[in-house]
């Protein structure tokens, strides 16, 4: 299953976007197990996007499972390392929870 | 009626000689009628644009009925610029020349408002960026991502509900200057109530630093501003944030670092007041590379 960030949002950013992205990638990953993101033609995203649409994975599921299930294609640069840094922030505040 | 003296030389860092004049220790408008006396007004940049406009836009959100006077000087290169970005045709209905008209290096002060900041961002600030410079939008890829935090920082802290945004191209230093300013909480007061009793300053340094927040919303982890300091050292933007009594200042040193210079005002802005500063010349964009397959 893949899923065109584009297709369903148009940028990005807010909260607003990113909740419709976590809500499609929970519903393909429950029906189909694993799941594509394409990031294609997206040149930057928000910490609040990331932190709404990826981070709340990490609720559900180990980040293992979500190496295993989820994978994030076609990224720019910026918007790789934004999520690299969500993501350290979140297990971290696990870790030391 | 309260006279209120435009300041002589207004950048940001005259920014609460005027807000002092307006606002009250209470934090509610000093008068109820106000004259904004542009008289000894003689040099005023983007950043004194900025604040001006949310100092307005404030006081008609508080009811607070505004007049300007010897605003009217055609020879006066302040209230020209003024004119050209549109500000008193904006305000009193009409420019001061007929020939005012928006400069083709000011992007012209915009409120930022949820429905379309964002859009702003791709379809206007990334294609006159672009032009302006000579530089491809994808370089620009950071800068953008720091300007949507603050929007996004905007629109979560604010309880003012808008803030204002300006960008200037200053051709012959070769500098373009983005200022964002709303009056809204402020950093420091969202900080300390999280963090406990700091100073303005030492509240703002603290809120650059990864993975301090202050939780505004249940899902935020402190990462918006800490990214913006990544930046400074990576594209050799310089960052000003003023924010209550507290101003942060901060410049590349190379080698991808940074460094950090907090002191105080002697007077408080009432929300924040954040100016990125980019020299064309020496500006790192972001590497244009393939799209690729992302590594957890």
């Amino acid at each position: 299953m893949v899923i065109n960030i584009l297709s369903i949002v148009s940028r990005c950013d807010t909260h607003a976007d990113a909740d419709i992205v976590y809500k499609a990638l929970k519903s393909a990953l429950t029906v189909h197990g694993r799941v594509k993101l394409s990031f294609a033609g997206v040149s930057s995203i928000s910490s609040s996007f990331v932190n709404v649409a990826l981070v709340p994975l990490l609720d559900d599921m180990t980040f293992s499972d979500i190496q295993n299930r989820v994978t994030v294609a076609n990224i720019a640069p910026q918007a790789a390392d934004m999520i690299k840094r969500c993501f350290n922030a979140a297990l971290n505040k696990n870790k030391a929870a | 009626m309260l006279i209120v003296q435009v300041p002589r030389q207004f950048t940001i860092y005259k920014s609460t000689d005027l807000t002092s004049q307006i606002i009250g220790q209470n934090g509610y408008p000093i008068d109820q009628e106000m004259t904004f006396d542009f008289a000894n007004l003689s040099w005023i940049d983007g950043g004194g644009l900025t604040v001006l406009e949310n100092a307005l836009s404030w006081l008609r959100v508080n009811n607070v009925k505004t007049w300007f006077n010897n605003h009217s000087r055609r020879s006066s290169s302040a209230i020209c610029y003024l004119d050209d970005c549109g500000f008193f045709r904006n305000h009193t209905g009409e420019p001061i020349r007929s020939s005012a008209k928006c400069r083709g290096t000011t992007l012209a002060c915009r409120k930022i408002e949820h429905t379309d900041c964002h859009q702003w961002l791709d379809y206007t600030f990334l294609p006159w960026i672009s032009g302006s410079t000579g530089i491809q939008q994808g370089a620009f890829a950071s800068l953008r991502t720091c300007i949507s935090e603050v929007f996004n920082n905007t629109l979560d802290h604010s309880n003012f509900e808008s803030g204002f945004v300006h960008v200037q191209f200053y051709p012959n230093r070769n500098e373009i200057r983005v200022t964002l300013s709303d009056f809204g909480r402020g950093i420091p007061n969202s900080i300390r109530e999280r963090y406990g009793q700091l100073d303005d300053a030492e509240a703002i340094l603290r809120a650059t630093e990864e993975g301090v927040s202050a939780k505004s919303t249940p899902r935020n982890q402190g990462i918006g501003l800490s990214y913006l300091m990544s930046c400074i050292g990576r594209t050799k933007m310089s960052v000003a944030i003023i924010s209550y009594a507290g101003r942060l200042t901060c410049f590349p040193t190379g080698n991808n670092l940074f460094t950090r210079h907090k002191s105080y005002l002697d007077s408080y802005y009432p929300g924040t007041l954040i100016e990125f500063s980019i020299d064309v010349r020496n500006f790192i964009g972001d590497e244009i590379a393939e799209e690729e397959e992302y590594s957890w």
